[in-house]
């Protein structure tokens, strides 16, 4: 009887990551960055910056890219093809300093706009990554009980009661925890450049095909 | 293409045929798994039908085992579903109607280059 109900329970798991669990996961990371395609618009606007730019439309192609794309960004073929870049230092070199050249602007405001845009999106990515990968995520989820315990045991320590402590403040202090380890496990497999500068290229192709 | 362009390519497609031995692997052990969990379940009817010659069916014993908790977390995890689905509907009509919008407001833009994606944000 056992043995059933363990065949069937793993069998509806299965359905339920394929067929639910990852088109949300890929849905809430799409929606994120149709906000941020809509914010890199509205700041244009309301600071006067031309849409015509070459920043706008370049910065507008990255988002593009990883839009278009989203779905078919594997944290182990990224991780594979960055291993294999880094072998060779003129590539990693020469790629980087394509990309760099791209979002320079000489209006520091601007830049310090891209700059924080840039890693927005780049976060969205990475943590999509993590999410949609079934170990992955569960190392997240594992990891994160530990993580709250040393923020716990650091607050104690620091006098503070963890009573004092709202139901509700430590629901948000759990999701951001969960949050910042699914990131923490993103940024120890992949690299941030690596990410950006791929993905930047795929988003041109699909833009020129 | 340059030197750097060609090699990258040249790692891409390799990258390429890395991720398809590894979704072959992944392929296998979902079918592993679902070969694993069919057999669990017919080696357990086998089991209850051999213990209780006189039933009428292994299903009915399944049936009948079947407690009062497993049927009601049955009947949330169907509900959930159901109300999943309904809600997903829901969502892409409203998305339908946000993609309108963006496309009246960025109609004149100079630049409105677009991210390939359905009218509902799926991947065509």
């Amino acid at each position: 009887m056992e043995s059933i109900l363990i065949g069937v329970n793993v069998l509806l798991i299965m359905a339920m990551w394929k067929f639910m669990l990852r088109k949300t996961i890929l849905d809430h990371y799409r929606d994120q960055l149709f906000d941020l395609r809509d914010m890199l618009r509205a700041t244009y606007v309301e600071n006067g910056w031309d849409l015509a730019s070459p920043m706008y439309q370049k910065l507008r192609t990255l988002v593009n890219g990883y839009l278009r794309f989203t779905e078919k960004f594997s944290v182990w073929q990224h991780t594979y093809l960055q291993w294999e870049v880094s072998q060779s230092k003129s590539l990693q070199a020469s790629m980087k300093a394509e990309f760099e050249k791209d979002f320079q602007s000489a209006n520091p405001t601007e830049q310090e706009f891209v700059r924080q845009f840039r890693t927005q999106a780049l976060r969205v990515m990475i943590n999509y990554m993590v999410v949609s990968s079934g170990p992955l995520l569960l190392i997240s989820i594992v990891l994160t009980p530990f993580a709250a315990f040393a923020v716990v045991l650091g607050l104690a320590g620091r006098g503070m009661g963890i009573l004092a402590v709202k139901v509700t403040e430590a629901k948000a202090a759990y999701t951001s925890l969960l949050r910042f380890v699914i990131a923490a496990v993103g940024y120890r497999v992949v690299s941030e450049d690596f990410v950006e500068e791929y993905s930047y290229r795929q988003g041109i192709k699909a833009v020129r095909s | 293409m340059t030197k750097h362009e060609l090699e990258l390519k040249k790692l891409v497609i390799g990258a390429e045929k890395f991720t398809q031995v590894l979704g072959l692997i992944k392929h296998v052990f979902t079918l592993a798994t679902i070969a694993g969990c069919i057999y669990l379940i017919f080696n357990g009817l086998t089991e209850i039908a051999k213990a209780n010659p006189a039933s009428l069916s292994a299903l009915s014993q399944v049936l009948e085992k079947l407690n009062l908790s497993s049927v009601l977390s049955y009947i949330i995890a169907i509900g959930s579903s159901v109300g999943w689905v309904y809600e997903r509907k829901g969502k892409k009509r409203l998305l339908k109607g946000v993609d309108k919008n963006r496309q009246d407001v960025e109609a004149n833009d100079p630049f409105n280059g677009s991210s390939g994606l359905t009218e509902t944000g799926d991947t065509p």
